[in-house]
Formats: C-alpha cells, structure tokens, sequence
C-alpha cells in the first residue's frame, strides 16, 4: 500500500486515554495525537504530540462538561489543529462524548481535518446511562454534529458494554469501554498499513458505516490453540459489542478483518467465515480482508464492523430513559426492560431503594462517576 | 417544668436515639437516660423493614428506661426524609375593625389564611411555621396587634411530606408499643438545639447531615426562612467509595472515618493505604488523593443542592454562616468545603444549653434529640398559654 500519513487524534480525556493506551504497542505505530483543555491531565498523557486547546477560555482546567466551552476552546486553537493534519490523507479521530471536551471540540478538529483534504473516521462513545441525563443529552447532540461532518462514524454505546463488565466495580465500567475502543482503532490501522492476504481498504469501510445512515459499530474476538478459529468465533459473538448476537441478526452489512500470524491457514479463514455466515442473515453483504501481523503467535483475531440503523439519540435505552419511552420500536423496548430488570448498574448498596432523582439524576450513583473524573488520573 | 420527663426519638438510618430529659427553669435541659441503638431496616430516614426497625427502636427504648430509671409510654418523634419539603404560602387579609387597628381576630384569621395550602392528596402538612407579618406590604413586624394598617400579611413556611412514609415511622412505634405525642421534621430541632439567638437573628444555615439524609434549615431574622431535606447522607459517602475502589462497604467507611478528608488538597493526599486481603476480598491499595476526590465530589455536590434549594435570596440574608451537625459533620475537612460552597464562614454546631449524661452532648450526633426535648418543651409551653397554633399536630395524637 502506498504510504498515506494516518493521524489519531484523541480529544477530551477520554480520547486521550485510549491514546495513551495505543501507544507503545510497537514502533510502526502511526502519530498519535492528544487534544486537551486539562493541562494537567495533557501532562500525564503519552501521545507522541500534544496540543492544548483554550488554555485562554479554559486556563487548562478543563471544559468542566460543558460542551459550549470545548468548542470554542477548539475554535481558540484552530491554526495549531490545522498544522496536524498537513498532507494526512486519513484521520482516525477518538472521542467520549457527554463530557465538555469530547463532545465540544471533537466536531470542530474532524472539519479541520476534512478541510485539510484528509479522509476523517470517527470512533466515539456513548455514555453509560448511569452517568446521567445531562451527559446523555450532550452525547447525543454532539453525536448528531459528528455524524454530519465525518466520513464514517463508529459509535460504542458505553450501556452495551455493561452486559460483560462488571456492574458493581465503575473502574472495570469505564476501561472496559477503553478497551472496545482501542481494539476497534488497532483493527482498522492493522486493515490499512499491514500486509493483507485480502485487502480492504477505507472505501470499504466507509460504504460499512454509510450503509443504514451513518454509523457503524465494530466487536472483536480472539482465540489461540488447536481450534483457534472458532475459539475467536464464540468470543466475537459472546461480546457485548455485538448485542447478544442481535447486531448481527438484524445486519445488512458486515466487514470482517481476520487476523494472523504467518501460520494461519486459509482453511481457518473458511471455518470462520462458514461460522460467521451461521449467524449473519443470507441478505447481508459481507466483505472479507485477512491480515498478516508477524507479531501475532498462535493467536486469530476477528474484527468486525457492522453497519446499523441511525436512530434519533442513537442508544441502547435502558432504566434512565425508560421514565419518558423514546419513541422506539416494541423490540427495542422489551430489549430494554431486560436491562432494567438484570442490572441496575454502579448504585451498591442502593440497588434495592427507591433512587434519589433530582433534575432526572440519579443521586445515588456516585457524583464522582456523573461529574465524570477519572480516578486513575489522579495523583 | 413539667413533672414528667420528656422523651425524644430519633430513628435515624444510622442509629437510633432515645432521650429523656427534663427542662429547667432557666431553659437548661437535663438528660436523665439515654438509649443510642444502631439502626437497621432505614434507609435515607425511611423505614423500609418496619420489623427489624421496631426492633431497633425497642432496644433504645429499653437502654433509656434502664439509664433513666424510668418507664417510657409516649414519645416525641422526629422524621426526616428526601420526601420533606418546605414552601413559603402568603396569607394576607383586610383588617377588619372600622378604626384599622389590628386586632388579635385579624392575626387568628391571616394565621389561617396562611396556613392553607394546597398540596398532593398523598401529603401531610407537618409544620406551619409564621415569619413576618407584614402591615401595608410594607414594614415587617413581630407582632402586629394594636397597630394600624388596611392589609396584613402573613408568610407562612409549611413543611409537608408523604403521609404514607411518615406513618410507617409512627407504625414502627406504635408496635413496641408506645404512644406518639408529636411528629416534628428532625431538621427543625437540629436548629433549635445548636443554634444561639444571636445567629437566629443574624441569619445562619443549619445543615444536619446524617447517614441517610441531609436536613436543612435557614433562619433569617430571627424567623425560619427555608427548611427541607435531600435524601442523600453518609451512606451515599461510603458507597461511592466502596464503588470506586472496589472494596467491601465496611472497609469503606473506616476509609472514610480514619482517612478520608472533605478537601483533595490535604497533608496526607500523596500518601497510599494499603487494605490487607481478608477472606472473599483480595486486598488493594487506595491513593488518599483519589479517596478524597471521591468524598469531595460528592459533599460538593450535597452543599451546592443545599444551596441551590435554599435559593440565592434567602443565603443573601445570612449572616452568620454555615452550622454543620450530624454524624457526617465529624467528616475531616467539612466545614472548610462548605465554607468555600456557600462563601460563607462555617462551624460545626454541638447542642446547647444541655446538661447529664454528658456522652449525650459531647458530640454533634445527639443534635436532633437534644432538640425535640427543647421543641417538646417550649410547644408544651405554648399549648398552656393558648399559643399553639403553629404546630400542627399529625393524625391527631394530643394527649
């Protein structure tokens, strides 16, 4: 493949985070980016380049959630954004939305970046329900913002994901969500700089997210030893991505990316696209690549990326949301009253009371996980 | 002084307390017997397992009969609850007599005025508490008989909560058994116990938070200007920090007490405490820095709503700052967090004017129990004189 400057670019702590997990991971590592109005918590990070926005409107301490102040932070700052993507032919860009940073100034860095001529991705999260009404709202408006100016957007709705961690423990929460992230981000860079036996290349992946409107949402599993494929297969379908399989039931489009190390046999390539096939509707149009990483051993990872339908507020509604029903379909509401009755996530020893609400928040949850600080980051 | 000591409950959601104490001439009360039992089946200041709380209530009970040397048949009770609310009615009359003097007819019948409110079918007015009256719309006045005037108004701060949640507490009493002379909101006593007349007239804010519930109450001028309460307390301190470190509860709130500080910004944040394994527990080590981010988040947040719920005009007339009581005022570091929230100067408020068993009185947790005696006292008081018209009496349990 041609050598085409890939930029990551994280915004807003959680963008940041996930940067800091990317690196590292080896030397052929594409530029990795960090775009902060925390100076402290920018100090902290590893990308390989740092650019603090609004230190004027902000004073480095943060866009304190509000949305308004990450983007005019971003607008603050925009001849240092501008110099990044200088003959980037794609940008991957990383966001949480809900909070000030992610959800204000990631909409302002992907226009710069198309502006810059570059082809822009977008990998962001949703917020966990618990983390409360107002993060919500503000995800799904900057949501809206970073759909319409994005080529593709992949979007984590964090609620998913509580179908595998663990409820009770939000550490585990929030970098479960990390991890989706990054190994969503790993799989396409793999896709497009690595040698390939079946190459897919960024138009593919962007006829994925624009399939059903506009997003797209990816899974990964991996599987090692004698029947490694479809060891890689069941992980894949168990994960919490992919919905209890029900993403994939109602899929129209499919990109699988399998990859190796230089023993995988194409006959493991056939288990797992047989396999696939077994749970994916006939109708669906399924694109293959395989990937050869020498520094995989013994090991078969399957990423996908599955379009789905672009919905108003695009998330797994659960107990926060079920007060005022969204208008959704019947599926979507008995989906989500298997949620409320399974797990009330991150509320201890308030699971059984009636939950302190006050202005649609819910009180119990600790003030620490809906004001949205990062534990780890504190020293 | 009455011949009969007066006694005083509290079922809080941590612990329960039994008081008896009996008042002196000179307004000095004297604790005779106490019973301090922990609380279980309350949670945020409500009874949700109404056997194992009357239980509770009954070794209390028992603890103060045998401290106090005493026999325990009627109690005076206090509520608290996130269900408590306060509202400011207005009631304002023409005054009736030819002359435009003010006549004690006129206040009986602005008090009524004020004191009807309507409110939601499922709740109970708790407290009618008068502030000023005011002749003209103009000039405020504490007692307006005999001055001369074409309108007088009256605001009234009424308390309410739900009925139903009020008679659970009543219920779990009754079946130890015994009588409740009185059901009174735990915020106002707390007020009444550590406060001086002095911040009363200044103007002060009484925060009592316990470990269910948080009670606050604002006098302004010598009158209550705001009360009400949020469900939100100690526990919700501890398990934050359980949730965030991933420990069990108990291991939380020793956390908490030995450890944790209101402020991040303290001697011992750079500093680790190592939890040793124990059996299902794998053992961790907590930075205090986070441990104290995870407390000051969520105190920072309870003294905003305080403040938020109080309202900006009211806290305008406040002098005298900020009094924090209840078992949570223990917590290191507190009052230098609120004092920065409210931007108001702030102490912790110990009750007053209390003398006798001195475990009673030594520390902030008794406020509210301290209290009811004084608030059972004084209405005692006013009931003999004829000036009882500010409480209301629930479900019609006078003697």
């Amino acid at each position: 493949m041609e050598a085409r400057k890939i930029v990551i670019v994280g915004v807003g702590g959680a963008g940041c985070r996930i940067i800091d997990a990317l690196y590292g991971d080896r030397d052929d590592s594409p530029a990795l980016v960090a775009v902060n109005t925390d100076t402290k918590a920018l100090a902290e990070g590893k990308a390989t380049t740092k650019i603090q926005i609004g230190s004027e409107c902000t004073r480095g301490l943060g866009a304190g959630g509000d949305p308004e102040v990450g983007r005019r932070a971003a607008l603050e700052d925009l001849e240092l954004l501008r110099g990044l993507f200088t003959d980037a032919s794609l940008v991957i860009v990383l966001a949480g939305l809900g909070g000030g940073t992610g959800s204000g100034a990631a909409p302002v860095v992907i226009d710069t970046a198309r502006k810059a001529g570059a082809l822009v991705m977008s990998f962001v999260t949703l917020p966990f329900d618990f983390e409360g009404r107002g993060r919500i709202r503000v995800a799904d408006a900057a949501l809206t913002e970073v759909r319409n100016s994005a080529e593709s957007t992949f979007v984590v709705p964090n609620e998913r994901l509580f179908k595998f961690v663990n409820r009770d423990n939000l550490v585990d929460a929030f970098a479960g969500a990390d991890e989706v992230l990054e190994k969503g981000i790993k799989a396409v860079w793999r896709m497009l700089v690595m040698p390939a036996y079946i190459r897919i290349d960024m138009a593919d992946l962007q006829r994925i997210a624009e399939a059903r409107g506009g997003t797209a949402t990816f899974a990964y599993g991996e599987g090692s030893g004698s029947s490694r494929a479809l060891a890689a297969v069941t992980d894949l379908i168990n994960s919490a991505m992919l919905d209890g399989g029900k993403v994939f039931e109602e899929a129209d489009a499919v990109l699988v990316s399998i990859t190796g190390g230089k023993d995988m046999a194409l006959s493991e390539i056939g288990q797992i696209m047989d396999a696939l096939k077994e749970s994916l509707p006939e109708s669906a149009d399924v694109m293959v690549g395989t990937i050869v990483d020498e520094e995989l051993d013994d090991c078969i990872g399957i990423s996908v990326f599955v379009a789905e339908e672009w919905v108003d507020g695009k998330r797994d509604q659960s107990y926060v949301t079920e007060a005022e029903p969204a208008a959704g379909s019947g599926k979507a509401t008995s989906a989500a009253k298997q949620i409320q009755i399974e797990f009330v996530p991150g509320k201890g020893r308030f699971k059984d009371v009636e939950p302190t609400i006050m202005n649609g928040e819910d009180l119990d949850v600790p003030t620490f996980v809906r004001r949205g600080i990062s534990l780890a980051r504190i020293v | 002084m009455g011949p009969e000591p007066i006694v005083a409950l509290e079922i809080g959601t941590g612990k329960i307390a039994a008081l008896v104490g009996e008042v002196g001439e000179d307004g000095f009360i004297v604790i005779t017997g106490m019973g301090i039992h922990e609380s279980k089946g309350v949670r945020k200041g409500e009874i949700i397992d109404l056997d194992t709380a009357a239980a509770c209530v009954r070794g209390a009970i028992q603890e103060a009969e045998e401290s106090g040397k005493v026999d325990i048949g009627e109690v005076h009770l206090a509520v608290s609850g996130g269900h408590i609310r306060g509202a400011i009615n207005t009631g304002r009359i023409r005054v009736l007599g030819s002359d435009k003097i003010i006549t004690e007819d006129d206040v009986d019948s602005v008090l009524d005025v004020a004191k009807t409110m309507s409110i939601p079918d499922d709740r109970e007015i708790l407290h009618t508490v008068p502030q000023h009256y005011r002749i003209n719309d103009q000039h405020s006045v504490t007692n307006p008989v005999g001055m001369e005037g074409v309108t007088l108004t009256l605001n009234m701060l009424i308390l309410h909560g739900v009925i139903s949640r009020i008679r659970n507490t009543v219920r779990a009493v009754r079946s130890i058994p015994l009588n409740v002379a009185d059901v009174v909101f735990g915020g106002l006593c707390a007020g009444l116990s550590v406060l001086t007349p002095q911040q009363k007239e200044s103007g002060v804010i009484v925060i009592d938070i316990g470990a269910g519930t948080t009670d606050y109450v604002v006098y302004a001028d010598s009158v209550v200007a705001a009360a009400g309460s949020i469900a939100v307390g100690g526990d919700h301190v501890v398990n934050d920090i359980a949730l965030a470190f991933n420990i069990p509860v108990q291991r939380a709130e020793a956390l908490k007490k030995e450890h944790g500080s209101a402020m991040t910004q303290t001697e011992s944040a750079q500093e680790s405490i190592s939890l040793p394994p124990e059996v299902g527990f794998p053992g961790t080590t907590v930075k205090i820095s986070a441990l104290n981010t995870v407390i000051n988040a969520r105190m920072d947040e309870l003294f905003d709503m305080v403040k938020k719920q109080v309202g900006e005009k009211v806290i305008a007339n406040v002098g005298a700052g900020v009094v924090l009581t209840g078992g949570l005022s223990a917590l290191k570091d507190v009052t230098d967090l609120a004092s920065l929230v409210f931007g108001l100067p702030c102490a912790i408020g110990k009750p007053r004017n209390v003398s006798g068993l001195t475990s009673a009185i030594d520390g902030p947790e008794c406020s509210v129990a301290c209290g009811l005696i004084q608030y059972a006292h004084r209405n005692a008081d006013a009931d003999s004189k004829g000036l009882g018209g500010w409480i209301k009496n629930l479900f019609g349990m006078k003697r």
